[in-house]
Order: C-alpha cells, then structure tokens, then sequence
C-alpha cells in the first residue's frame, strides 16, 4: 500500500542479508551518514574493497567503485529527492470521513430533526410545525434548573420566574459575583 | 599522571600548519562582516588540516551544505583532497552530488563547476556523477 508509507522501504533481499546495518540513517537533512549501510563483515567482499579504498583510487575499477558507493549509502541523493504517494492516501482518507460524516448529518437531519432539503434554517424554524420544538428548546431551561448534586448551576446570574438568564449580553468573570 | 601516559595511545608527530584566516575567525567574532575570500580561504583550511577525520569532514560539509550558497571550487578541491586523505571515496561522491544539488537547475554554474574540478578529479581518480550514472532514477511502473 504505497501510498500508506511515509518512509522509503527497503527491499527484503536488502533487508534480510546479514550485511545490513540497523543503525543506518540518511536522508537529505543528513547526507553524510556516520555509519555505512553496508557493515563490510571481515573477509567479506566489501572489506576487500575497502582495503583496496586505502590506495591509489585510479586502480579501482568501475564495479568497485559501484561496490564502494553501494556500501556506503543506501540511495543516491536524486532517488532521495523522490516523494511518496501518501498525499493519495491522505486525501483518500479526508474524502472517506468527510463521506461518513456527510451521511450522518443528512441522516440527522432529515430522520431526527425533520429538516427537509432546502427548507431547513432561521426562516422554517417560524412555520406552524415547529412550534412544539421551540417549546421543547425552551423547556430545556426549565430541566437545567434541576436541583441535583451533579448540577452546578449559576443561579445567581439565572431568572427562575421567567426561565431566561438575567442580562445576557453582560460580561461574566469567574470568581466574580 | 604516569600511568594514564601509558593508557594513552602513542600519538605521531604531525605538523602543524599555522591557520592564517580560521583561528582568528574562531578566537573572536569578527568585528566586521567576513569577506569573501577570508570565508573561502577559512573553509579550504579546515579542510586541509591533517587531523581532519571524516567526522570533522561530515560536520563542515553539512554545515556548507545546508547554506544556500555554492563555494568557490577552492573549497570543493580542499573536499575532495581531504576525502582522499583518510580514504573514504563514497564521501568525495557524495560531495559530487551535493554539489550537483546546490546548482539545482543551473547547468551552465555546474558546467563551469566540474570544469574547474576537472584536474582535481583526474588526479584522484574519482569520477563524475554522470559517469557513475548516480543522477537517474528507476522508476517503477
């Protein structure tokens, strides 16, 4: 899933030879990696070459200098250069909740709250139907009065006769009366 | 004091060079802003000294590296040559391709920059990016 991975992945014949070094980093913040990418076990190849490295490069021929190259570093900086297909994914994924979440709504809104296409908002709301839903809104006043241990109310800033709050407009400070 | 002589490993003499531009630059912040050539010829002899290992060599290259600006080839050469000193050939390509990088879409400046390093890269035997075909990219279908 390519466009799923954020990070380059290594082949699994790289990954499973026991040349691989775990402790590998490069990237393009960090071209020049502290540890090689190839261990260069000794008395294997790349040891050999690396012996070879100490003298005079003219007389290392071009699948050396391949091999050098190779054990050394994992990718070549324009393969670095290279992006992923994750953005793919990404907006797949934002397309698929905002998919899911535009079900819902519409289910919510036509099923529940019996809004029908083109007819929902400020100016329905007023239409004979709904009354009784402006009733029930209102009547949510009078359940947050509720005297129970779980409610902490501010009743000081509440008008209990008329079930509205008592000058709304007015700035509240916490702590302050 | 003795012993710890004995622990220590047995160091041979180097010469040391006298750092005409880089030890001023690092005893004191300059009280004017650097010039170019003293910028150049304090990075040439970082990279010449003798004591510069490949750490030391990492840590100027990604420091030059990460500043949008290309070197005079001077400074590239002392590069090259340092790699060659404590033999790491991976890294003098590396360096090649940085290079290549830097010049981004301007292929008369990388022109006249492998131009100028010509001579160096015979000398070392090191080839270009080009020859090492390490500038293009499998692509898979």
């Amino acid at each position: 899933m390519k466009f799923l991975s954020l990070a380059r992945t290594i082949p699994e014949e790289t990954r499973t030879t026991p040349e691989f070094n775990l402790h590998f980093y490069e990237t393009l913040h960090v071209p020049f990696p502290l540890r090689p990418f190839q261990i260069g076990r000794p008395g294997s190849e790349l040891a050999a070459v690396r012996a070879k490295e100490s003298g005079d490069w003219k007389d290392l021929s071009g699948a050396e200098k391949e091999a050098l190259y190779r054990g050394a570093f994992m990718q070549p900086i324009t393969e670095q250069q290279q992006g992923t297909d994750m953005w793919k994914g990404i907006i797949g994924a934002m397309m698929l909740v905002m998919g899911s979440i535009s079900c819902l709504t519409y289910e919510l809104h036509t099923d529940v709250s019996g809004f029908k296409p083109n007819q929902a908002g400020f100016w329905y709301f007023w239409q004979p139907g709904w009354a009784q839903v402006r009733k029930n809104i209102a009547a949510e006043n009078i359940f947050l009065e509720y005297t129970g241990s779980f409610n902490q109310r501010d009743y000081k800033h509440w008008d209990y006769v008329n079930h509205v709050w008592k000058n709304p407009q007015a700035t509240r400070i916490d702590g302050a009366d | 004091m003795s012993l710890f002589r004995a622990l220590r490993p047995v160091t041979t003499a180097t010469v040391r060079r006298s750092l005409t531009v880089s030890a001023q630059l690092n005893s004191a912040a300059p009280a004017a802003p650097l010039r170019r050539d003293d910028v150049m010829a304090a990075w040439v002899e970082y990279f010449d000294h003798p004591d510069c290992d490949y750490y030391n060599y990492r840590l100027g290259a990604q420091h030059l590296f990460s500043d949008d600006l290309l070197f005079d080839p001077v400074v590239y050469q002392a590069m090259l040559y340092s790699c060659r000193r404590f033999n790491n050939f991976p890294a003098a390509m590396r360096t090649l391709e940085l290079i290549r990088l830097k010049c981004g879409d301007r292929e008369d400046v990388y022109d006249w920059v492998m131009q100028e390093l010509a001579p160096t890269l015979e000398d070392l035997g090191i080839p270009t990016v080009e020859d090492m075909n390490l500038h293009i990219v499998e692509t898979e279908l």
